[in-house]
């Protein structure tokens, strides 16, 4: 398991030192902020064997930018997304509260194949590490009120964009889908309180290696962009399922949002070193 | 040079696909949902006792308990048709069946309970005869009434483990009472709390680490699924340790974690655990909750003492005494005035 580890946090590090070093130079980069809210419906039978269904506020800060890569073709993307949730079963006794920040880091490829130089529909893929920490707490729990949701995952990513006018207007359309495909994440045993893990510090066996077998999850983000001026606007619905069974244990949550944000196209361009370096006086 | 075979796997492979599929669906196992009729909330209360309550073998070698046998019996009274009070009785005599007061049922009018480890004996404990040693001006540090009785010991009440317990009360605590010669904690009728006090008010009375018990978990839905019990230490307090005799006081009331409270003083060398066995309770609770909306309450993680034995039904005690009726018609404590005899000698 430590072997295990160990390889999933180097490849996640090897990931973000090599795309951030490849963002030194003169680049295109698209920064976007959206804020919205919408439907959430989970299950974690640690707390509860009901299904319980809410809502969510949600907040995304996602930069898009190419790297100094030669020929052009590689891009990243930094995606931090952070939403609240709350829910009630059916019977409307209890609530779930509970929050989560999402932060992922993708190196894409424009496949040049599908899309070539300049053409209207262009297809990326790549890979992606993920981070997630959040918890939820169940207000009827005693010695198992909460859980606390902490993984790493390596993803597979691919997205689709599509520009197109009408009225002379610029627009165009998104779909990002990631899947992840190797990680760990924390969760107690089947019955295990938390009070053994960590006021006890029995948490031996606490952390599990997840990949498709027991985390089978898909988050999507289908955007639509209309260029005005000064900026872009953005509305995105934002698809996550997220599903762990992890020691017996089965955690489902699914997120359904409307966000609506603004996009900045920036091109960044760094000064001569030489220049820089010279002081007048 | 050979190419292992095992090397040659490729994604247009068959036995590929089929590993990928057995992975997806392995991950798409339902959750069982119940519905919200009487059947829907037997069946969801019966699932979740059966796949999660901890002393089902030991229980099985105390009284017989069957578990299959129950949901049999009682699935019988159940029928769609009938009330919501009703249901709520049925429910809450087959939660009976497991005698465990950490198991309850609560509805907005109701709580099922299981109170026999109790209700069914001595009291050994009057508050209005509690009151002749406490008198009114005792002191109070947070969850903990103290006074010195006439003889000079010490007299500590812990009527509850919910109500916190600090460092600094224990410290102002024993600081006050630190010229008794003795020192008598009473958690007679304390039903429990957090195990975290009961611990930090232990942690006063060992100057070294102490081995204390141990605990376990399941880790499966069978009814033997456990992880391998993990030994529980006390570790001794930086403040002000008490050197001298300890009297617990105990009765069929101390429960949860005023009986884990037992069975770690036990364990120490100056302490004389006196009056009735304590009610048991050794099991850390969880909650669950049933399509209806009604909450559910059961054991779910077993502890052991340093013999690795259940203390489920009780801990007896070192000196056993009840309160006596001549006594109680004086307003004498039988039990605190054996316990100052014994710190007295």
């Amino acid at each position: 398991m430590k072997k295990y580890i160990l390889t999933i946090s180097l490849l996640m590090g090897l990931l973000m030192p090599v795309a951030a070093q490849s963002l030194s130079g003169s680049r295109f980069e698209e920064r976007s902020l959206s804020l919205g809210g919408g439907y959430t419906n989970m299950v974690d039978t640690y707390l509860s064997p009901l299904r319980y269904g809410g809502g969510n506020v949600s907040l995304m800060s996602e930069c898009f930018s190419q790297t100094t890569i030669p020929g052009g073709r590689w891009f990243a993307q930094s995606l931090f997304v952070l939403h609240g949730d709350y829910a009630t079963p059916a019977s409307g006794n209890g609530l779930t509260v509970g929050g989560m920040g999402d932060y992922s880091y993708t190196w894409y490829y424009e496949a040049p194949l599908l899309s070539p130089q300049g053409g209207k529909l262009r297809l990326f893929v790549g890979p992606q590490a993920q981070l997630r920490l959040g918890g939820i707490y169940n207000l009827r729990g005693s010695n198992n009120p909460a859980q606390l949701k902490l993984g790493a995952n390596l993803a597979a990513s691919a997205m689709a964009k599509y520009g197109f006018a009408l009225w002379d207007t610029p627009m165009g359309v998104r779909l990002q889908a990631d899947v992840p495909l190797l990680g760990v994440a924390f969760g107690p045993d089947y019955g295990q309180s938390y009070y053994e893990i960590f006021y006890l510090g029995q948490g031996e066996g606490c952390v599990h290696m997840t990949s498709l077998h027991n985390n089978l999850s898909l988050r999507t983000h289908l955007s639509y962009d209309l260029q005005l001026r000064p900026c872009t606007l953005r509305l995105t619905l934002a698809n996550d399922l997220y599903q762990w069974t992890l020691a017996g244990k089965h955690y489902r949550m699914f997120t359904h949002s409307v966000m609506l944000g603004v996009v900045k196209n920036l091109y960044r361009v760094v000064r001569d070193e030489e220049a820089s370096r010279y002081i007048p006086y | 040079m050979p190419v292992h075979k095992h090397f040659q796997f490729s994604i247009f492979n068959s036995q590929f696909i089929i590993a990928l599929c057995a992975m997806i669906f392995a991950s798409c196992s339902p959750i069982e949902e119940y519905d919200n009729t009487p059947t829907g909330n037997f069946e969801a209360l019966w699932n979740i006792i059966d796949e999660h309550y901890c002393f089902f073998d030991y229980k099985a070698d105390e009284y017989g308990l069957n578990w299959d046998n129950i949901y049999r019996r009682y699935k019988r009274k159940i029928d769609d048709g009938m009330s919501s009070m009703g249901l709520f009785e049925v429910l809450g005599d087959m939660l009976d069946e497991l005698r465990d007061g950490h198991v309850n049922l609560y509805a907005a009018h109701d709580v099922a309970r299981y109170w026999d480890f109790r209700e069914g004996y001595a009291t050994n404990f009057s508050e209005e005869i509690q009151t002749h040693y406490l008198g009114t001006d005792y002191k109070i540090a947070s969850g903990l009434r103290y006074t010195i009785l006439p003889d000079n010991i010490g007299y500590v009440y812990v009527p509850s483990f919910s109500n916190s317990i600090g460092e600094g009360n224990l410290d102002e605590c024993l600081y006050a009472l630190a010229l008794c010669r003795g020192l008598i904690i009473d958690v007679r009728s304390n039903g429990g709390g957090n195990l975290s006090y009961a611990e930090t008010l232990a942690a006063r009375f060992t100057n070294e680490r102490v081995l204390t018990g141990y605990i376990c978990h399941k880790t499966g839905t069978g009814h033997s699924d456990f992880s391998e019990p993990q030994p529980v230490y006390l570790e001794s307090s930086n403040g002000i340790r008490w050197q001298k005799p300890v009297c617990v006081l105990a009765n069929r009331g101390s429960y949860s974690a005023t009986n884990d409270f037992v069975k770690i003083m036990r364990t120490l060398p100056l302490v004389t655990i006196v009056g009735d066995r304590t009610g048991g309770g050794s099991g850390l609770p969880f909650s669950s909750e049933l399509p209806n909306g009604w909450s559910v309450r059961f054991s779910a993680c077993p502890s052991f003492d340093v013999d690795m034995q259940h203390t489920e039904f009780g801990i007896a005690p070192d000196i056993r005494v009840d309160m006596t009726d001549d006594d109680r018609a004086r307003g004498v404590d039988t039990i605190i005035e054996t316990a100052r005899e014994i710190l007295s000698r």
